[in-house]
Order: structure tokens, then sequence, then C-alpha cells
């Protein structure tokens, strides 16, 4: 079987045009309007780094032909950010709140999100408490979604704390198991621990074990008013999360297969700030959104 | 994902070797399916039940796992064989339901004797489990090259496919009778209730209490 390659695009790419074109331009406009009228700052990070900067398995490799030098497109544009945080905006005056919309591309998709060129959004605020700051992120992603018309779920998480726990348990090859919660597979110590916490599925009960700082966090978000955003909690949730420190989320819809969005609190590796932040993938959504005005 | 009634859930089931144990299952959770469920000639493919939240799907054993990856599916039954070659982020599987027993293992040849197994850096092995067969054996150094088979890899060593087959093995009758012996296993197999992981953070209400009730049912049978 053979067919004409030149008029076929990569796997994971295609064009969009027509009405998914334009509504795509609306709801990043959307975002872009939300974000800077809650103060965070529009930058423009470049396609291309040098490779050594980014430790991505799943980036595009490339060489510049005027260095030599093996270069990587893209494939978070977080990293970037945090960069600029740490290099180039190191002394602009904290806290430094910071959003982007750019494409990002994956060296290979998944079977649930074939697709490898992605619109990457999101913000980050650097140098500002965590109980502070996380709120801000909410507070931000709630006027996000209210402008696109489509209600989230933002399941909390607290990585960090959890791979701590699991270490004191001497049990951090249980993180596989505990990531497809196949509680069947996991040692004692960590099937009790499972237990105390299963039962804690949203703000209204907050597991006592938590230092009184993070209690302190999840009470000022269970207070929050914000149209749109149903919080759920999940301490058994580590999935994707590496360098987060504090409480984090993953954000859902109940019609739309995959998550849709993830952020949470951390402490940045060059200059150890506190920082926090979201992205979202905007190409799943687009079908969902409604008339999103700018 | 579509749902026939709003709010109302999707549970995927493997047609063929483990029906008649999650049968079992069924009655402990007072579901009962509408009647052509257990008609084989039907070709529904889709069943309610008496539960008005709760319908069926009937698919094969591999595509419940896709199913309930891309949400179309909120539940299924799936067996670790599955789970381990599909390896989705989205599939939760938080209930051993202790059922269709057997094991995942590598065979060859028995009239090649003991010594058969592999020495060298590479292999070939003919599979139903590609991935599976490579990772086992990437974890000790060898490259594995695979001939995926849908079904009857036990007819691969004599028919000089691969010398080696990977798959399912209970009794072993299956494998003497095709002069085949168990050289290794590689992990022990049961089947799980398995969750899309949207529908786990998204519809705690109904989905959760299904599992909850899917877990007193297999620690009743226990």
């Amino acid at each position: 079987m053979s067919f004409n390659s030149d008029a076929v695009l990569p796997v994971g790419l295609q064009d969009v045009t027509g009405k998914l074109a334009e509504k795509r331009h609306t709801a990043r406009a959307a975002f872009l309007n939300a974000a800077t009228a809650a103060g965070f700052s529009l930058t423009i990070p470049p396609l291309l780094e040098f490779a050594d900067s980014s430790r991505d398995a799943n980036a595009f490799m490339v060489m510049d032909p005027h260095s030599r030098a093996p270069m990587v497109l893209r494939s978070d544009i977080t990293p970037q950010v945090m960069r600029l945080a740490a290099t180039l905006l190191r002394d602009a005056p904290r806290p430094l709140k910071l959003c982007y919309a750019g494409d990002v591309l994956r060296s290979a998709g998944t079977a649930l999100r074939p697709e490898r060129q992605f619109l990457q959004l999101g913000a980050e605020i650097f140098g500002d408490t965590p109980a502070k700051a996380l709120p801000a992120v909410l507070t931000l992603l709630s006027a996000v979604f209210a402008r696109w018309g489509l209600p989230v779920t933002v399941d909390i998480c607290f990585p960090g704390w959890l791979r701590g726990e699991l270490k004191r348990l001497d049990a951090e090859t249980a993180e596989a198991a505990l990531k497809r919660k196949d509680f069947s597979a996991l040692p004692a110590a960590v099937k009790t621990l499972a237990k105390q916490l299963a039962g804690h599925t949203d703000l209204s009960s907050i597991p006592s074990v938590f230092d009184t700082d993070t209690k302190a966090l999840l009470a000022v978000i269970k207070n929050l008013n914000l149209p749109g955003l149903t919080f759920t909690t999940d301490w058994l949730e580590l999935d994707g999360f590496s360098f987060q420190t504090g409480p984090c989320f993953t954000i859902f819809n109940p019609a739309i297969s995959g998550e849709i969005g993830r952020g949470g609190v951390y402490q940045t590796a060059t200059n150890n700030e506190h920082a926090a932040g979201f992205s979202v993938y905007l190409d799943p959504l687009l079908p969902y959104l409604g008339a999103s005005s700018a | 994902m579509t749902d026939s009634a709003p709010g109302a859930l999707t549970l995927a089931l493997p047609k063929g070797r483990i029906m008649a144990e999650f049968a079992a299952f069924l009655r402990r959770l007072d579901i009962v399916p509408e009647a052509d469920f257990f008609d084989e000639k039907t070709r529904k493919l889709q069943f309610a039940t008496n539960q008005p939240g709760l319908n069926l799907i009937l698919v094969r054993s591999f595509d419940v796992a896709t199913f309930v990856a891309f949400g179309g599916a909120h539940l299924g039954v799936a067996g670790h064989d599955v789970l381990m070659e599909t390896g989705s982020n989205d599939v939760y599987a938080p209930v051993d339901l202790h059922i269709g027993k057997c094991r995942l293992s590598l065979a060859g040849r028995a009239d090649a004797g003991a010594g058969q197994l592999v020495s060298s850096s590479h292999v070939r092995v003919a599979t139903k489990y590609p991935h599976t067969t490579r990772a086992h054996f990437a974890a000790k150094g060898i490259q594995a090259e695979t001939i995926k088979l849908s079904g009857a890899m036990e007819l691969a060593p004599m028919l000089g496919l691969a010398p080696f087959i990977v798959d399912l093995v209970s009794s072993g009758a299956t494998l003497k009778a095709n002069n085949l012996v168990e050289l290794e296993k590689i992990a022990d197999i049961s089947s799980k209730l398995i969750v899309n992981r949207t529908a786990y953070k998204t519809r705690r209400a109904g989905l959760h209490d299904l599992v909850a009730r899917f877990e007193e049912a297999t620690d009743a049978a226990a």
C-alpha cells in the first residue's frame, strides 16, 4: 500500500483552518486578556534552545547549522519561563507574574493524544509565598475558564509530601503501583497510608498529617469563591509531578478525555525562590468551548 | 464521552474466557443485564441493566483497556496482561477481582531441552504481547524481536516463525498438546476492575460507590 506522502503531514501534525482556527485564536486571546487583566506580564520565549538546557526526552532534537550545537524545539514553555525568571528577569521586582501562550512540539504523542504540536497557555508567579501565589493562580484559572464557558474540576494533590512519606516508609518503589491506583500491589505500610487518605476527597476534610502552613493554605483555597471551578482532592496522586514541593493540581472536565491542564507550587532550582503556576493545553478543549468572548 | 443517559456509567466487559467467573460478581452486586447479554448469538454490543445508571458493553479483552483509556467506557474488567501491555496513564486499576487467574510465561519447544534459554543478546519471540516481551528481555540486556500474533501462538515454534512464545498459561495443557514447555514465568495474572482517570476524578459519587461495591464483593468472595 502506498500513498502520496508529499500531500500528507507527519504523524501528529495537522493544519487548523476555518472556524476551528478562529476559535483557537479567540480562546488564546481570551486567555491572554484574562491573564494581563490580572497583572501577569506576557513573555515570548524562543522556539529553540540549547539541548543541555532541556532534559526532556520527548523533545525534538535538531542541529543548529550556525553553531553545530544540538538544539531542542521546546516541548514545554514552563522551563523557559523559569529560566527567564532566574536569569534575564532575576532582578525584576517580586512578585514577578508572567504569562505565555505558544506552540510546543513533542517527539511522540500518546495513544490518547496523538497530536505532537500543542498550543500551551500558562502563567507563573515567582517570589511570592504559596499562601498568596496559589490562590492567585487558581483565581486566574477561574477567570479563564469562565471566559471559555467551560466548567472544570480542579483536583488538588500534594505529590512532594507523598514522595516524602514513601521515602519515610522505605517504599519508593510503590510509586508505579500508586500511579495506577493498583492498591492490591502496594506494600502493607503504603496500603495503610492509602486507606487513611482515601476518605479525604474534597477540601471539607483535610488530612491532619499535613503541616500547619499547608492546612492554612488549603483552608484559604476552600474559602475562595471561584465560579466554574469544583475542587476535589486526591492525596494519592503524584503522576507527572516531579519538581513540585507544595500542593499541586490537575484539571479535568467529565466530557473531555485526559487531563486538560495542571499546575502547582514549587521552588526554583537556580535561586530557591517560591513559585506557583499552571499550564493548559488548548487544542483538545476547542470543540467543548462555549462562544468564548475575548 | 457519550452516555446513553445523562450521568449513566458504562462498564466494558471482555468477551470470552472470564465472563463465566465475572457473572458471579454481577449476581453478588445485584446487577442484572438485559436478557440478550448471556445469549452468545446476539449481535448487540451494548446492554442495559436493571440499574438505570449502568450500561454494559461487550468487547475484546484488549479493547476493554482502550475503551476505558479513552473514556468511552468509565469502568472495565481487564487482565493484568492487557494492562501491562497497554500501559496507559489514564487507566486506574483499583480492585483486583481475583478471577481469570493464570500466568504470563515464556515457552519453547519441548524437544530443545533445558539449555535453550537464551544466552545471546538477541531472541525472536512470537506473542500477543510485544511490548511486555521486549521490556522483559530488555531488563536482562537482551533485545527481543517480536512477531505479533493474535492467537494460536503455540504453532509458531513448530512452524519455524520463532523458537519462543510468550503467552498466557493456566494448566499448561495447551503447551503440552503442542510439544512446548514452559521456561519462565514473566508475571502472575488476574483480572482487575479498571477505571478511566478522568471519570475517577470527576464523577466521585456514583463511580466510587460502584468501585467500593466491587471491592466488598471481592473481599466477600476471598
